[in-house]
């Protein structure tokens, strides 16, 4: 007895002291079940994704333009020489675009009265900021002043030999490609200007340049392939040979196929899954209709060889199908069949949708979010370097990152939500054929229809019915090389 | 707002009244939670999990007995079912393992006499702390906790009286009650 008091007394203690025990919870849980409960509501963050990826898409592509275009600027930019009557040497940046020779008219040679020169600290800057130069393309000028220390001029100039042979080499691939650009060998004159006060010989400099003057484009051409020669472009990095970004948006139409699964069929003679009470009221087949769905992606491509290709990246898919429901005024009692060892049992569910006629029409859409590693190759099937065909495969490992799933009742009379049936992890497949287009800038254009099937059923193995959505869109891609 | 037109907007899946019902009950569940949990976003995890359950089946509350009651079982069966995915779990209700074990040696803040109390439920180990909360706290019966546990009703009784010894070891040794057989246990403060 006296331990049953003992224990009471003990009980009551704790639950009166810890009954009024409060903690309070962060948002984030409220977010969070909130999400879980309006799932419809989280796609203003899905439209918000897009948009970023869209815009990472626009920014790659851009910047890759930009790039090249920054070196294609490069290719172009000339060194040209002038003098002052002060006795000091400028050297200036011109800029001339390939086949014309607007910037390149007045170069002039001279060197300092004694022949030993200096650079000013300026030169330094001038010599480290060449991009801004080009950028800007506005000549920039700087003194070789007469009686300073002539080492300062040749480290100055070996670093100034290496932006230079790059040029030259620049010029050659020019000439070699247009027998009519051939004067802007003319351009080379004030490169070589500048090896040759590298190499001391900084007295008659004016030699070189009238020996360019007297020089036909044929000596020209002989002239840069053999400074071309020792001067070789880097070659391209390995690792980057073959390879190119691709980014792509695919919108389309979803859609699904169900199959109910043996089992089912076989119990639907069964009177235990109906929970139709009325009769006269038919289930029709489920009325569905297709939805809007988009995929989008980023990835790397690998040329195999001319015609054959891998590719791999990461790839978001919203995907969506309507059901076209009646709305019930009031919850109602139905049940889904699912699998079991034995056959198929029912489980107890509210429901709020009809699969039967009549005014109240609504639609539900079964959507998901998806996440894939997409693996594949793309064939070429015709075409050149400008313009191509190709068909292309890709399997996709897939992450169901959420979802609305909308199944059927037992009966077929009856839509229920239950997004634990949502298998998390899938395989998709794609095929598609695409126009690939090359742009001046080097980057492809691609365009073409492609169609995606899910492998697996959207549902769980316990779930009786096996649904596998579909969609046909139309891809818009680019693909850059590295 | 009212209780029933909360109820009856959490039914129709109407936002802002499920806010509501959350608002005014999270606070207390959460506290339940806690005294289950490990830590406090465990704590927090069990709160979702079973507030997503209250609201999925609040259709089915048939306004029999108060609501509080209704969602406080249902987020104490959603704990339990949580704890039971943890494997350590089903050793540590075992009655092999609760003959070897020992109370951990913290620090408990002195906030609040619940507070500590709660504080030192949480220092039992896992199966002793689950057993005591179901019965002594909850008000389950062996039997239930048995169900609910997948273990022996002997086993509950057991980890029970063990869990409660300990407990009450705690609490005098943290100077929280007095342990008095003829008056039962009260506060230290107020009965020294």
């Amino acid at each position: 007895m006296e331990k049953e008091f003992y224990r009471d007394e003990f009980e009551q203690f704790l639950k009166d002291t810890t009954d009024d025990f409060k903690m309070y919870p962060s948002r984030k849980v409220w977010h969070s079940i909130y999400n879980d409960l309006h799932p419809d509501r989280k796609w203003p963050s899905l439209a918000v994704c897009l948009l970023l990826l869209t815009a990472i898409m626009y920014l790659g592509v851009s910047n890759n333009n930009a790039i090249n275009s920054g070196s294609k600027k490069t290719q172009y930019n000339y060194l040209s020489a002038s003098s002052n009557e002060s006795g000091t040497v400028q050297l200036k940046e011109s800029f001339a675009n390939s086949g014309s020779n607007a910037n390149i008219k007045n170069r002039e040679f001279l060197t300092a009265s004694n022949g030993k020169v200096d650079i000013s600290i300026n030169t330094l800057a001038i010599a480290e900021s060449n991009n801004s130069i080009n950028v800007n393309s506005s000549p920039t000028s700087f003194k070789i002043e007469a009686g300073s220390d002539i080492q300062k001029v040749s480290s100055l100039i070996v670093k100034e030999n290496a932006t230079i042979s790059a040029k030259i080499i620049t010029a050659e691939t020019n000439i070699l490609g247009n027998e009519e650009n051939a004067k802007e060998s003319e351009d080379l004159v004030a490169k070589e200007y500048l090896q040759h006060i590298a190499n001391g010989n900084s007295k008659n400099p004016e030699s070189v340049y009238n020996k360019s003057q007297q020089a036909q484009p044929n000596d020209n051409r002989e002239w840069i392939d053999n400074f071309a020669l020792y001067n070789k472009k880097k070659e391209r990095n390995s690792f980057k040979r073959g390879w190119s970004t691709q980014y792509y948006v695919v919108p389309s139409v979803g859609y699904r196929v169900l199959f109910k699964n043996e089992q089912l069929a076989a119990s639907n003679d069964n009177s235990f899954i109906s929970t139709n009470n009325n009769n006269d009221v038919k289930p029709s087949e489920p009325n569905e209709q297709g939805a809007l769905s988009i995929e989008a992606g980023a990835g790397v491509i690998k040329e195999i060889n001319s015609r054959f290709r891998i590719k791999t990246g990461l790839q978001f898919n919203y995907t969506d199908f309507i059901t076209n429901a009646q709305k019930l005024d009031h919850p109602t009692t139905t049940t889904v069949a699912f699998n079991n060892d034995y056959g198929v049992s029912v489980q107890g569910y509210s429901s709020r949708y009809a699969n039967t006629p009549g005014k109240n029409k609504d639609q539900l859409h079964n959507r998901t979010l998806q996440l894939s590693i997409p693996i594949g190759f793309d064939y070429k099937l015709l075409g050149n370097n400008k313009i191509a065909w190709y068909a292309g495969a890709s399997f996709q490992p897939t992450y169901i990152a959420g979802g609305y799933a909308w199944v059927q009742s037992a009966d077929n009379n009856f839509y229920v939500d239950d997004p634990s049936l949502l298998r998390r992890w899938n395989f998709n497949a794609g095929v598609e054929s695409f126009v690939s287009i090359k742009t001046p800038s080097g980057a492809s254009i691609n365009l073409g229809p492609q169609f995606r099937y899910q492998l697996m059923s959207t549902y769980s193995k316990r779930y009786t019915y096996t649904e596998k959505p579909y969609s046909i869109g139309f891809k818009i891609g680019f693909s850059k090389p590295l | 707002m009212t209780e029933e037109q909360m109820l009856a907007g959490s039914i129709k899946n109407n936002a802002s009244a499920q806010e509501e019902l959350y608002n005014r009950f999270s606070p207390r569940m959460l506290g339940v939670c806690y005294r289950f949990a490990k830590n406090r976003e465990d704590a927090e995890d069990m709160l979702q999990e079973g507030f997503i359950k209250v609201f999925t089946q609040l259709h089915q509350y048939r306004g029999e007995g108060a609501l509080e009651g209704w969602i406080r079982r249902i987020i104490v069966h959603t704990c339990i079912n949580i704890l039971k995915k943890n494997k350590k779990f089903a050793d540590s209700v075992d009655i092999i393992y609760a003959n070897s074990v020992r109370v951990r040696e913290e620090m408990i803040p002195s906030i609040m006499q619940a507070k500590q109390v709660v504080e030192c439920i949480r220092l039992l180990p896992t199966g002793y702390r689950t057993v005591l909360n179901l019965y002594a706290i909850e008000g389950f019966s062996h039997r239930e906790i048995g169900h609910m546990l997948d273990i022996e009703e002997s086993t509950s009784r057991s980890q029970y009286t063990r869990a409660k010894a300990m407990l009450e070891e705690i609490l005098v040794k943290r100077n929280i009650i007095q342990k008095n057989r003829k008056q039962g246990y009260g506060n230290a403060a107020s009965t020294s």
